[in-house]
Parts: C-alpha cells; structure tokens; sequence
C-alpha cells in the first residue's frame, strides 16, 4: 500500500501508523470524517459517522486520505501542526496520533506564547518518541509543563532550557536532567541558575553526555571535573581499569563560556578526564591563567578551541607563546582557534600553529601583535580547507599580505571579516572578486574602501561569473561606518553582483 | 528505441508514453516489470486516474525525466516548503479540486516528487491560516463538541496570532 519509499524509516512507522489509524476507522472507534459535507452539519454532528459511501460520492477527489494529510501537516511550523488538530475529529486522531510530527520540538521561536497546557499537549503528542525538544526562554511555562516533559522519555537525545530560571528553581534542574539520563547526549543551559553541585550530580549520572553548554552561569566548572572523579571512583570500586573509564568519557563539546568564575582547577581537571573532548570554548572565563592552558595540550583530539578574552600575561615562567608552542606540536587535528583583546599573541607561536595545524576558523580580534608575517605565514601554509577568517581590529596586519592569503584560498573562503582596520583598501577587490565560494565579507568601519573599488568589485565578480561559470556565493556584506563610501555604491552592490545580496550599511 | 506504454485512463482514454518517462510511477514501473515483454501488447489500466489529470501527470513527468531520484528523509523536523521551482510553481497553479486530485493521482501511482510538490503547494495554502479558513479549504465539518472545542481553545491558544 505504502507508496513512500520503503527504505524511509519515517514512512515505514507513518505507514503502519495510518494502517492502525485505519482498522480503528473500521472498527467505528475513531470517526473518519475527512469531508463531511457542507450542507448536512446537523446529520454529521448527530449521526456521529456520515455514509462514508455518501460522502466519497459528493466529494470524490476532494477527499484527501490520512497519509496525504498528515504528508502535509509535515511541511509546517508547529504551531500550525498543533493548529491543525482543531479542525475536525479525523484531523485531530491523525495528526496526534501521529509521534513522528512531534519528535523534534524546537519551541523556541514560540517562546512567548507557548503556554504551559499548549507545552503538555505537545508532549503527549510525542510521547516515547520525543527525542529533542528546546525550550530556551520560553517565559510561560510553569512546574506542571516540566513534570509531563520528565516522564516516560526514553529517547530524548536532546534538551535545551536556556534562560529558564523563573519556574524551573536550580535544584530541580539536575532532577529534570536525571530522567533522561540513559540517552541524553546534548544538554544546553546557558544563563540558569544551575550550580557547581548540581553540575557534578548531572556528569555523574548522564554518562552518555556529548555537549554541555552552562555558559553564562554562576559556576566555576569544578562541579563537572567532581562529577567525572565520582565515576572514576564507583569504577575503582567495582575494579574496573581506571584508564579505561577515563578513555570512554563521552563528553565532546564543552562550552564554559562568560563564566567568571570558571579558572585553572577547571582545565587541569578536564584535560586529564576529558581524553575525547574535540570543541573547548572558554570565552571571557576571566579567572583562568595561562598555567591553566598549558594543560591543554593533552587533549589531542581537541578540534576547536575558543580562547577569546581570556588572560594571557606570563606567569610562573609560562607564557602564552609556550602554551601555543605546545598546542600545535600535540593538536594534530585543531581547525579552529579564536583569540581577542590578546596582547599577548605575537606572529612566531601562531605561525607555528598555522604550519602544523589543519586550520579551517582563525579568529584574531583586537589582536595588535599579529602582522603580514603571520598572514603570509597561512598563505604559504599547506592548509586547503580555509572556511572564517577574522582580522578585525588588527592595526598592524597589511593589506599585501590578506591578498596573498585570498589569492590562495579563494576556493574555499566563505566568511572573512576585516572590520576596523585602516590598513584595507580597494587593492584587494580584484582578487576578492575570484573568491566564488565567498557568503559574508564585513569592511564596516574600513575607512579606506571607497564606493569605486565596491563598484571595481561587482564589476569584475560578474565578469568572472561569466567567465568562468561558477556562481558567486556572496550573500552578506557589512558596510557600516565606512566613511568613504555612499549610499549610491552600497545600493548598487545590492544587485550588481548578479545575485541578490545583503548589504549591511549604516553611516554616521 | 525505447519501448512506449499504452496507459487507460479511468475514462477510457489511452495515452501512449515512452516507458522511461512512465518509470517514474513506481506503481507503473513495478507493472511493467511483472508483465515483461507483453507491456506492448497489454495496455495499462488506472482506475483511479482520469484523463485530464493523467495528461497532466504525463507533462510533469516529461518535464522531470531527467531529475536525480528524490532521496528519502528521516528527519521529522519541519521541511522547507519554499523551494519550489517556478514551472512547478505554475503546473500546481490549478484550481483547487484538480490540486487534489493531481496528489491522490501522485499518491495512487507512487510519484514521490509530485506527491511531495503537491504536499508542499497544499502547506502554503494553509500555512499561517486560520481553523476556520483551513475547514472552507478543505471542505470541512466542524464535528467538536461546543466542550472540546473550549479544550482545544485552550491548548492551542499558543497558536493564535494575537
């Protein structure tokens, strides 16, 4: 019967679903009314179940069966889905009655509206099924909403309560956490009042944990490394090998960020327990030192680390620049790395960093130490796979050297940010216009682009478009504050690369 | 030369269509296969399909002969329905009982690109509408109870615009 592809796991239990819905229908429990026609409500609402045999005739070709339907419902937002469920009995059955429409509930976008009985129905929609559900500031849900969430969830992979504090009180947040606690793998709490204590509590018992995300929170991260040691103990206790433990530790993405509170304990604690961690991010965690980073290059499998704001001065005889000494000759696999407002990073670590390390996300903001030596230095490197550059506020990079770098990378850059710095001019547009696979380019506060190397610029993309075939990608580009440009060239790159482009301009 | 199909539509017409375009019906294609090498002989019924609509079905699938299967989707988050392209944009521009009966059609003969299209073309119409507006589409009863329309009120108050 099932038309769908039969390898489609979604149509397979679609499939046997509406086979259910459809012996149910036979069976005269559910009320199969997927038309009743207009004139003969009364009949309808009394009967309780019109001629099925009338109604195919009189409405034969509108009558759109279950499967069709609820293929439909699957294309909408939910709260249309939930909408849905008020427009007859048949619709309602179906639609509810069918989990798969509810087992990735990202509510977030409804986060003002969604209220606590509209929460608990959806939850029930989805029921064993629920593997993901978001509900980042959503202002109106109460303790009731919660407790449904928390029951009989077998497969919620998923759970995102950021923001949530007012009806969720911190002591019941690693209780809520505890009942997925076999399959939670990914679990975001930015800005909750979740504590050190509770932390520990949830490490503990979600073993299967990939990504956590307290950033934003009152903790200073030493909940999570106690929550590790816990485990490694009950597993000294049942005598099982230590090591082992320790390499089986799931967690991958740690994001600790804009916690003041969070210092050196926290990272030496993580480096040793953590063996699988590949995504660091420790934003702003203004209490960590550069003893702290030292410790990182232990975890060699670390992909991506975030150390924008944090304090880089030299201390106890180590300096930052051993600290990226150090990370580059033991993080073979580290794509992205992220400094700001460092004073501290000069051009030999990083050029290191860039000669060894398969770089695809360099990130120096506020970065006065870094220059064209650096720049070159990741031009010339053997990095294929550039993706995000930024360079903003970096007085003493030069322009030669950024053009070298795009010339080189202009089949794989996508995003480059070069804002506030003086140093850019029009020189650099001829080659920006090769780079095909560009999506944003942000030249705000650049004073020295002017409307005519903009307009040198849509010119040329559009003529090597047609030269060599291969569309532009550029669908953002940041403007504001650029004095030597007017309102006439930023409307003009709107349309003239040959593609509808966003252009972000702003002037003073 | 490739082999051509008769198809009957369920208002007796015959349609004669190469059988790589034909192939794209699922239903059709596993027909074809279990008959073998009498398809030339044999003309293919479908009941369920009448002429116009078949004829229809026919320039879609002519239009789309040489489109990549469409890969199946586990994912159940909510799918796009603002890519379609601008001549199915204007073959799905019908009135509404052709609409319906050109997904049942798709539905019926196991077209999953049409089907998806025709979903997708029914998505927009009711996106953002509202319970009331959706009933007059779709020609629909209210059969709720004045109680359980009050409990459905209330549940999905949420989802009200203002």
């Amino acid at each position: 019967m099932s038309n769908l592809s039969k390898h489609d796991p979604y149509y397979l239990e679609f499939s046997r679903k509406v086979k259910e819905l459809r012996s149910l229908i036979k069976q005269g429990s559910v009320n199969d009314t997927t038309s009743p026609i207009q004139q003969a409500p009364k009949r309808a609402r009394q009967a309780n179940q019109p001629s099925s045999d009338e109604v195919a005739k009189k409405t034969a070709g509108r009558r759109l069966p279950a499967e069709i339907v609820l293929s439909v419902i699957r294309y909408l937002p939910f709260k249309d889905r939930a909408l849905n469920t008020g427009v007859c009995r048949a619709w309602r059955n179906w639609i509810r009655g069918c989990p798969l429409l509810w087992t990735h509930l990202d509510l977030t976008p409804y986060k003002n509206k969604l209220t606590t009985a509209g929460a608990i129905s959806l939850f029930r929609n989805a029921g064993r099924h629920l593997e993901s559900v978001r509900l980042d500031d959503c202002k109106k849900l109460t303790s009731p909403a919660f407790s449904t969430l928390s029951s009989g969830r077998p497969n919620l992979k998923v759970l995102s309560i950021s923001d949530i504090y007012g009806s969720l009180p911190a002591e019941q947040i690693p209780k809520l956490v505890d009942s997925f606690k076999n399959s939670l793998t990914e679990l975001t709490l930015q800005r909750t009042k979740i504590d050190d204590d509770g932390l520990k509590l949830i490490m503990w018992s979600c073993l299967k944990l990939e990504s956590l995300d307290v950033s934003n929170c009152d903790i200073s991260g030493i909940g999570i490394v106690r929550g590790f040691e816990k485990v490694i103990k009950y597993a000294k206790m049942s005598k099982k090998p230590v090591e082992d433990v320790i390499a089986r530790n799931s967690l991958k993405k740690l994001d600790v960020s804009f916690c003041p509170l969070v210092g050196n304990p926290f990272l030496v604690g993580i480096a040793s327990l953590c063996p699988n961690l590949e995504d660091l991010r420790v934003e702003r965690c203004s209490s960590i030192r550069v003893s702290g980073m030292f410790h990182l290059h232990k975890l060699r499998n670390l992909k991506s680390i975030i150390l924008r704001g944090t304090e880089t001065k030299e201390e106890g005889g180590v300096s930052l620049e051993a600290v990226l000494y150090s990370l580059a000759d033991n993080l073979r696999q580290l794509s992205t790395i992220a400094f700001s407002h460092s004073q501290h990073v000069y051009d030999a670590p990083v050029i290191q960093l860039v000669n060894k390390c398969p770089l695809s996300h360099v990130y120096f903001k506020s970065c006065v130490w870094i220059t064209g030596a650096s720049i070159e230095a990741l031009a010339q490197s053997k990095i294929t796979n550039l993706v995000h550059v930024v360079l903003s506020a970096c007085p003493a990079v030069n322009m030669d050297s950024v053009i070298t770098l795009l010339m080189n990378s202009r089949k794989s850059l996508k995003n480059l940010d070069l804002s506030n710095n003086a140093w850019v001019d029009d020189r650099c547009f001829p080659v920006l216009a090769m780079c095909y696979m560009m999506v944003r380019v942000d030249f705000s506060k650049c004073d020295n682009v002017t409307g005519v190397g903009i307009l040198q610029w849509a010119d040329e993309a559009k003529a090597f478009w047609k030269r060599t075939g291969w569309r532009p990608s550029l669908s953002w580009v940041g403007l504001n504050d650029c004095n030597k440009i007017s309102l006439n060239s930023a409307t003009t790159l709107r349309s003239g690369i040959g593609r509808p482009v966003f252009v972000d301009y702003r002037f003073h | 030369m490739s082999k051509t199909v008769r198809l009957t539509s369920s208002d007796g017409q015959d349609f004669n269509v190469v059988s790589e375009i034909a192939n794209q019906s699922v239903l059709i294609k596993n027909m074809l296969e279990d008959i073998g090498d009498n398809a030339d002989d044999n003309p293919i019924p479908l009941p369920n399909v009448s002429a116009s609509i078949l004829q229809k079905v026919i320039d879609y699938a002519t239009y789309h002969k040489d489109d990549p299967p469409v890969p199946a989707d586990e994912d159940s988050k909510p799918k796009s329905s603002d890519d379609i392209e601008d001549w199915d944009r204007d073959f799905m521009n019908v009135d509404q009982g052709t609409l319906f009966e050109l997904i049942l059609a798709a539905n019926y003969l196991d077209m999953k690109a049409l089907l998806d299209l025709g979903c997708k073309t029914v998505a927009n119409m009711i996106k953002g509408k509202t319970v009331e507006e959706i009933r007059k589409i779709f020609n629909i009863v209210n059969d709720f109870t004045p109680e359980e329309e009050e409990q459905i009120r209330k549940e999905n108050e949420w989802c009200e615009d203002r």
